[in-house]
C-alpha cells in the first residue's frame, strides 16, 4: 500500500476530489497505485475521517488513463455509486466512490475516457421504414445480414435478424440468455448451417461460399478454444497460418497480439499452463492474430479479471481503429460503453433496437428527479414533468432532470422544509436494454452534480433554491 | 480444398501426436518387445503346422505389426474428442472446411502407421532373425493400405461415437478380434473352424494372408496384389460408413 502514489505516467488532470467528509476540498492525484486511508503514505491519507480504516481501498493504473478501484479489506466497504463493491471496479470520469465517511469523485479527463460513443449511427427499429431500408446493403458493409433465420427442431431461434457492420465499427450485440446470440454467430461463421436470409462478409455470400466467406471472418467462440500442449506461441502462428499469412506477417502479428495481450513473456510456455486469465486472451489473440476484416468475439471477457478484460478491450478497440469490423457478444453492458460500440439489441430471434448508446438512451428513456420528504410527499405539479408519489418519495420524469428539478424545488413552497434528499437520475444502458427486453426497470444512474448544477442547465433562481435547499446528490 | 491448409492442420496434428513421447513407446517398443518375447511360442506353432527352418519371427513379426496397427484406432480416435474437449473443433471449422480439417488430421495417422509398419518389418527381418522366403518388399504396399483401412476405420467409429469413452471401448474390443480372429495372434489354421469361417470378414486377415504368402510360402509381389486391394476396398467401405454418419457439428464427450 505504499507504492509511489503518483507516477511519471498518471495524467496531470487524473485525481480524485474528496466531496464530502471531514477532508472535503482535498485533491488526490492519481498514479500507478495511490492507497486511501486513514493511516496510510502518500496523497490518499485522509487521518481526520475516523470511520475509515487504516488501509481503506485503492487506485489501480491498469493503463494511462484507465483505473480500478479495489477495497484493500476495509472494515465497513468500499461503494462505487453507492454499490458495495464486490471486487476490482473500473473507473469513469464522474463516479463517485464512498469510503468510510469520506466521498470522493473521480475526475479523469474526456480524452482519457475509454473512448465514449465515436460512432453515431441512426437508431433503427425492427419493422419501421428504417429497418426495411437496410434491407439493402451497403456496399461497405463488412457484415450484412437479412432475414437470418435459425430453428432447432420446432424451436425458431432466429426469426429473421437484419444486421449490418460497418469497417471499423464494433457492434455491441446484446440480448439475455437464449436471445439467439451465440446461434447468430454461429450462423455467420458457419458453424451452423442457417435456415434462411442472407448473410454478406466482406461481399461474399456466407450461405452460398461459407469457405470463401471464412477466410475474412475470425471468430472465437463463448467457450475457451486453446492447445494447452503446444506453446502460446505455436497456437497464435497455427491460426495465422491457416489464415494464409505469410512467414514475415506471421511473426509480426504474434509479436503484436503478445504484446497487446502481455502474452510476451508466456510465448514459450504450454498453453495449458498459463493462468485463467491468460488462456483467455491467448484465446481471443487467436482470433485476432490474423486480422481478419470481420472479428467475432462471442462473450470474450465472460470469466475475465479486470485486467484481462482491460486489455482484450483494448486490443479490440485498436483493431477496429485500423479499420476492421467487430461484432461484440456480450452481457456486460459497461463493455460496450467502453467500447464505444453501437448496439444490437437481440430479442426473440430478431434485432429489436439498433443505435449508439446515446441514441438509444435519448431515444428510450426519460430523466428524472427523486425527491425524498420527511413525511408524505406533497402533490404537487411541474410543467413538462409527468409526477408519481409513493409514500415520502416524489419521481417526476422530464426530458431535462436538471430544469425539472429546479422547478419542482420553487413549486414545494413551504414543504421545502421537509425536503431530506434530492436525485437526479438518468437511465443507463442497463436500464435501457431491461426497458426494450421488457423486464424490470431497476438500475438507473445518478447524473453528475455538473449537469445538476450548471449554469446552462439551471436558471439563477433555481440554482439558488437548491443551494439554499442543503441537498445533495448522493445516492442514498 | 486447400492443399496448404490441409498441410498446415497435418504439420500441426503431427506436433500433437508427437508431443506424446507415449506414442513411440507403444507404437514401436512394444511391438518389438512383444515379437521378442512371443517368438519361441510362434515357432512352435509354426513347425506345428508344417512349416520348416523357421524362428517363429515369422509369424511373430507380421502378426504384432498388423496387431499393433490397429492401436491406432484408439489414438487417432482420441484426437478428435481432444479437440472437442480443448474446444478447438469449434474454432478450426471456422478456419478449415470439414474434409480439409478431418484429411489433415489423419494424414500424420497415414505416414506414422506405413512408417511404422515398415520399420517394424525391417527391423523384424534385421535383428529378430526372420526367415523370409519370399521378397520382404512386396510388404510395402500393404503397409500404406492396411493404414488407410486403420485411418478409416477410426474416422467410422469417432463418427457413430458420442463419447470418448464408447469409443475407446468399441476401438479396444475390434482391435483385440481383429487381432484374434484376423491371424494375427495365431495362423489362421490353427483357429477353430468357426473363426477360420468369419476370419476374412475382418480387415487384419488380409494383412496377415499377404505376409504369410511372402514370408512362410515364397510367393512374390503378384499375391500382394489381391490382398491388398481387399484391404483398400474395406477402408472405401469404413470411409464411406464414416461420410454417411459425420456430423461435424456433432457435440463429442471426453467422458
Amino acid at each position: 500500500m505504499s507504492a509511489p502514489a503518483s507516477s511519471p505516467r498518471a495524467g496531470v488532470n487524473e485525481r480524485l476530489r474528496v466531496i464530502s467528509g471531514p477532508d472535503t476540498g482535498v485533491e488526490i492525484p492519481l498514479g500507478r497505485n495511490v492507497a486511501i486511508g486513514r493511516a496510510v503514505e502518500g496523497p490518499g491519507s485522509l487521518p481526520s475521517d475516523h470511520e475509515l480504516s487504516r488501509s481503506h481501498a485503492r487506485v489501480v493504473m491498469l493503463s494511462p488513463g484507465s483505473y480500478a478501484l479495489e477495497d484493500s479489506g476495509s472494515t465497513n466497504g468500499t461503494y462505487l455509486n453507492g454499490w458495495r463493491i464486490p471486487s476490482s471496479q473500473l473507473l469513469s470520469n464522474g463516479d463517485r466512490i464512498q469510503v468510510g465517511g469520506s466521498e470522493l469523485e473521480v475526475q479523469l479527463p474526456e480524452s482519457s475516457q475509454a473512448s465514449g460513443v465515436r460512432r453515431r449511427r441512426q437508431v433503427i427499429l425492427a419493422g419501421t421504414p428504417d429497418a426495411e431500408q437496410r434491407r439493402t446493403p451497403k456496399a461497405q458493409a463488412t457484415l450484412y445480414t437479412s432475414g437470418l433465420r435459425k430453428s432447432y427442431g420446432s424451436h425458431e431461434v432466429l426469426k429473421g435478424v437484419d444486421l449490418e457492420i460497418e469497417p471499423g465499427e464494433i457492434a455491441g450485440l446484446l440480448g439475455h440468455n437464449g436471445a439467439g446470440k451465440t446461434t447468430f454467430v454461429s450462423c455467420v461463421a458457419g458453424l451452423r448451417r442457417a435456415d434462411g436470409g442472407t448473410v454478406l462478409v466482406d461481399g461474399v455470400d456466407a450461405l452460398a461460399e461459407p469457405l470463401k466467406a471464412r477466410r475474412h471472418l475470425g471468430i472465437a467462440p463463448q467457450d475457451l478454444g486453446i492447445y494447452p500442449t503446444l506453446t502460446v506461441r505455436r497456437n497464435l502462428e497455427l491460426f495465422a497460418e491457416l489464415a494464409g499469412l505469410g512467414k514475415r506477417e506471421i511473426q509480426a502479428n504474434v509479436e503484436e497480439v503478445g504484446e497487446a495481450l502481455s502474452l510476451t513473456p508466456k510465448f514459450d510456455d504450454a498453453a495449458g499452463t498459463l493462468s485463467g486469465g491468460q488462456q483467455r486472451r491467448l484465446h481471443t489473440g487467436m482470433a485476432i492474430v490474423y486480422k481478419p476484416k470481420l472479428l467475432i468475439l462471442d462473450e470474450p471477457t465472460v470469466g475475465a479479471d479486470i485486467r484481462t478484460r482491460q486489455e482484450i478491450l483494448d486490443a479490440v478497440r485498436k483493431l477496429a481503429d485500423e479499420g476492421h469490423a467487430i461484432c461484440y457478444s456480450t452481457h456486460y453492458l459497461p463493455e460496450i460503453e467502453q467500447l464505444g460500440a453501437s448496439v444490437a439489441l437481440l430479442q426473440g430471434g430478431q434485432i429489436i433496437a439498433r443505435g449508439s448508446i446515446a441514441e438509444l438512451v435519448s431515444k428510450f428513456s426519460k430523466q428524472a428527479v427523486e425527491l425524498t420528504f420527511e413525511g408524505p410527499a406533497p402533490d404537487i405539479s411541474v410543467r413538462g414533468g409527468e409526477v408519481t408519489r409513493e409514500g415520502s418519495h416524489l419521481r417526476i420524469s422530464s426530458d431535462n432532470a436538471a430544469e425539472t428539478a429546479a422547478a419542482a424545488l420553487a413549486a414545494l413552497g413551504s414543504t421545502a422544509m421537509r425536503l431530506r434528499n434530492v436525485e437526479l437520475v438518468r437511465p443507463s444502458l442497463d436500464a435501457i436494454y431491461l426497458t426494450l427486453t421488457e423486464q424490470r426497470y431497476s438500475h438507473e444512474q445518478p447524473v453528475s452534480d455538473e449537469d445538476a448544477m450548471s449554469a446552462q442547465a439551471m436558471s439563477p433562481v433555481a440554482r439558488s433554491a437548491l443551494q439554499n435547499s442543503g441537498v445533495n446528490f448522493k445516492r442514498p | 480444398m486447400s492443399a496448404r491448409r490441409v498441410l498446415v492442420i497435418s504439420r500441426h496434428q503431427t506436433r500433437l501426436l508427437l508431443g506424446d513421447p507415449g506414442a513411440l513407446v507403444l507404437f514401436v517398443i512394444i511391438p518389438l518387445l512383444t515379437m521378442v518375447i512371443m517368438r519361441s511360442t510362434q515357432k512352435a506353432s509354426l513347425l506345428a503346422a508344417g512349416y520348416h527352418n523357421v524362428t517363429g519371427a515369422e509369424q511373430a513379426v507380421p502378426g504384432f505389426t498388423v496387431m499393433f496397427a490397429f492401436f491406432w484406432l484408439v489414438f487417432v480416435g482420441r484426437t478428435f474428442f481432444a479437440e472437442h474437449g480443448w474446444g478447438t473443433w469449434e474454432r478450426m471449422q471456422a478456419m478449415a472446411s470439414t474434409p480439409e480439417l478431418v484429411i489433415g488430421k489423419l494424414l500424420p495417422g497415414f505416414m506414422v502407421i506405413t512408417v511404422q509398419m515398415i520399420l517394424l518389418f525391417a527391423i523384424g527381418d534385421l535383428a529378430l532373425g526372420m526367415n523370409s522366403k519370399g521378397p520382404l518388399v512386396s510388404l510395402v504396399i500393404v503397409a500404406p493400405a492396411m493404414a488407410f483401412c486403420v485411418l478409416s476405420l477410426t474416422f467410422a467409429i469417432v463418427s457413430f461415437c458420442s463419447t470418448l469413452s464408447a469409443t475407446d471401448a468399441v476401438s479396444n474390443l475390434l482391435m483385440l478380434v481383429f487381432a484374434a480372429l484376423g491371424g494375427a495372434l495365431a495362423l489362421t489354421t490353427a483357429l477353430p473352424q468357426w473363426a477360420q469361417t468369419i476370419s476374412p470378414a475382418i480387415p487384419s486377415h488380409w494383412a496377415m494372408e499377404a505376409s504369410t504368402d511372402v514370408i512362410l510360402k515364397g510367393k512374390g509381389i503378384g499375391s500382394v496384389i489381391g490382398p491388398t486391394v481387399i484391404l483398400l476396398a474395406f477402408a472405401v467401405a469404413f470411409a464411406v460408413l464414416g461420410l454417411l454418419r459425420f456430423r461435424p457439428t456433432d457435440r463429442k464427450s471426453i467422458a
